[in-house]
């Protein structure tokens, strides 16, 4: 394998007037802008022929400074000074830029660059361009493979990126939570504990939560999986600050992060026609109980693993947008939400039968902003209920 | 101009070489290794090929991947019944002697043995990667029970099973450990690991806890114990926390997702 030296990650002369993050291995899209004092984003734009001869001596400048293959050829690409690169210009330019001078468009947090050029706030590549579509839904890439989130002296690591693992370093008296059946290995050294959230296990178990919590506590090292395909999702919060989550995808938390049961206000009535009998059933499409993570005394760091890809969008006050209930990843509390049974047109005979509420309807959770909403694309579908619905918080849209 | 080691399987490649000719790891790509030590396995292309004895496998897929063999005629492979996704006609099939009775799915356990010349076809079915498996000669190695994809006739296959150990969600109840050992002359094993595959070495009486159901192989050499965590109990009836505790020297792989498989005597 690859035994190479490569200049580290660090600010350098692309060779082009300006001064762009080297993640160790490629050149990443940040330039940083003097003028502002922060980071802008600008495509590399690899020349085209005619710029042979520099990009020849760069790459024989990098080779001769003892730097490795890539990073040559990544100064051959932009037609960069690669031995300036190599030469150890690094620390001068790295440490004129203060540090947090990172706005990361997934976690909404300033923060340092890693090594890797991610976000050490949440593990979202820097290097990554906003990939929006055209109705305005944004991909949350996830933290990537090998990528670091800082939490205070503690760190977390990406591991994988099918099912990811979330390896944490733990230094002496810090601490996670999380759920018992999400642990994938544990140092003998760190203390293994049940996590009391003031929630008992008769409680939890009626609500559908987690019924078994446990925290680690450093110094030492554990890992945490989740068991489908899909991302990590790290979520910084501040003191006081909070996210309402779906079941089952939370990962870890820090201690400041505080998991509130809420009784959810989203529900509807079934009526149920047994030939003469008649019984009527309440159901909760997002569950009875609400997951609340709040941020108390100091700011946290939340870990979810979300099946599928995830996407959000940043709703203006008022703005609505409707989704699968279960699609929902999570929110900001700010979000109001509601529910919606939508009832397609039916033409000729099968129309009594349809408008009459059930089997052809749509339910849908109507999300109104201000705030963030975030979704994933695995989720559980809904089964179409076969029973008319007669009563509940939700508001009826028959086309 | 050196010969390129394999980082994986330690065997020796020709200078030009861009992906090892005994494994099909990539020899052109870092290997990503965690701050902990654990190295994720080496994630074989899709399309890509390599030799085993006188025959072929080539990996087909990323995120259910198939690995598809032309054996060569004095080649045999054998595998799970289940794992079969076609073959050719002509390529005759035998039952494998199993060392005792086992059942799995409620389904009595059944692996067969493949002869060439012809060309079949293995998957899963859970989403994960193929893990090539050197088996050098003399050497054991211990799998997790319906992990193996399939084995070249060199490689001499029992199991045994182990009590108390499943994965956190299915308790204690248990599980079979293949054991795969080559005699005399080297042989290869190909795995299927749920989600990402990750390798640790373990140094003399270095310990890691594992949650059982991530637990995917280890070397003969390491020690796999049944570990109830100190002072933990959980749920109404304040049951223990099983993991498993595994001791060096050697290998231990882990795969970040399970998939139980009910497995019975």
């Amino acid at each position: 394998m690859s035994g190479e030296q490569q200049p580290p990650a660090g600010w350098y002369d692309d060779g082009r007037g300006a001064r762009r993050w080297w993640s160790g291995r490629d050149w990443t899209d940040y330039v940083w802008d003097a003028a502002r004092g922060e980071q802008r984003l600008q495509p590399l734009q690899v020349p085209t022929v005619g710029n042979t001869t520099s990009a020849a001596a760069a790459s024989t400048d990098a080779t001769a400074a003892g730097s490795g293959s890539s990073a040559a050829s990544a100064a051959a690409a932009s037609g960069v000074s690669a031995s300036a690169a190599a030469a150890g210009e690094t620390t001068t330019a790295a440490a004129s830029i203060p540090a947090g001078s990172y706005r990361c468009p997934y976690c909404r947090r300033t923060s340092a660059l890693g090594l890797r050029g991610e976000c050490l706030s949440c593990g979202a590549h820097a290097r990554v361009q906003e990939i929006v579509s055209d109705s305005g839904w944004e991909e949350l890439p996830g933290a990537e493979d090998m990528a670091h989130i800082q939490i205070g002296r503690s760190s977390v690591q990406i591991a994988g990126d099918y099912v990811p693992i979330a390896e944490f370093t733990l230094i002496d008296g810090d601490a996670v939570w999380f759920p018992h059946h999400k642990l994938t290995y544990a140092e003998e050294r760190v203390q293994l504990g049940k996590y009391a959230d003031g929630n008992g296990f008769l409680n939890r178990a009626r609500a559908g939560m987690t019924v078994s919590l446990l925290s680690a506590r450093g110094p030492g090292r554990i890992a945490l999986s989740d068991n489908h395909m899909g991302e990590i999702v790290a979520l910084p919060i501040d003191d006081g600050h909070g996210y309402w989550v779906r079941d089952h995808v939370f990962l870890a938390a820090t201690p400041t992060i505080a998991y509130r049961p809420h009784k959810n206000n989203l529900w509807l009535k079934f009526r149920k026609d047994k030939g003469k009998e008649t019984e009527y059933e309440v159901e909760y499409p997002l569950g009875q109980y609400d997951e609340l993570f709040h941020a108390q005394a100091g700011p946290g760091l939340l870990v979810l693993h979300s099946p599928g890809n995830t996407m959000f969008r940043d709703l203006g006050a008022g703005e609505t947008i409707r989704i699968p209930p279960q699609a929902l990843l999570y929110r900001d509390l700010s979000v109001t939400p509601y529910l919606v049974a939508e009832y397609p047109s039916t033409v000729g005979w099968r129309s009594w039968f349809t408008t009459q509420s059930y089997e052809n309807r749509h339910l849908w959770l109507s999300l109104t902003g201000p705030g963030r909403v975030a979704i994933s694309s695995k989720y559980e579908k809904e089964h179409a209920h076969p029973y008319p619905i007669v009563d509940g918080t939700v508001q009826f849209h028959r086309w | 101009m050196e010969l390129i080691v394999c980082s994986w399987c330690r065997l020796n490649n020709a200078p030009d070489a861009i992906q090892c000719a005994t494994c099909g790891a990539p020899l052109d790509a870092d290997d990503k290794v965690s701050d902990s030590g654990w190295r994720e396995a080496p994630r074989l292309r899709d399309m890509e090929k390599f030799s085993f004895s006188g025959s072929t496998l080539q990996v087909e897929g990323k995120y259910v991947p198939v690995a598809e063999i032309e054996l060569h005629q004095n080649d045999r492979v054998y595998f799970e019944q289940h794992t079969m996704l076609w073959k050719d006609p002509h390529v005759p099939l035998s039952q494998y002697n199993l060392p005792a009775r086992r059942r799995a799915h409620g389904m009595p356990y059944s692996v067969l043995t493949a002869g060439g010349a012809g060309r079949i076809a293995f998957s899963r079915d859970a989403p994960g990667e193929l893990v090539v498996m050197p088996i050098h000669a003399d050497t054991e190695l211990d799998v997790r029970e319906h992990a193996f994809l399939l084995a070249s006739h060199a490689v001499d296959y029992t199991f045994q099973r182990i009590k108390g150990l499943a994965n956190l969600l299915h308790g204690g109840s248990g599980m079979y450990l293949d054991r795969f050992f080559a005699r005399g002359e080297p042989g290869m094993l190909m795995l299927h690991g749920n989600g990402d595959v990750l390798q640790r070495t373990l140094g003399s009486d270095e310990r890691i806890l594992v949650e059982p159901g991530r637990f995917l192989y280890k070397d003969a050499s390491v020690a796999m114990n049944t570990f109830a965590i100190p002072g933990l109990k959980v749920g109404l009836l304040g049951g223990k926390i099983w993991v498993a505790e595994m001791v060096g020297p050697g290998r231990v792989g882990i795969q970040s997702m399970y998939h139980h498989t009910s497995s019975e005597d």
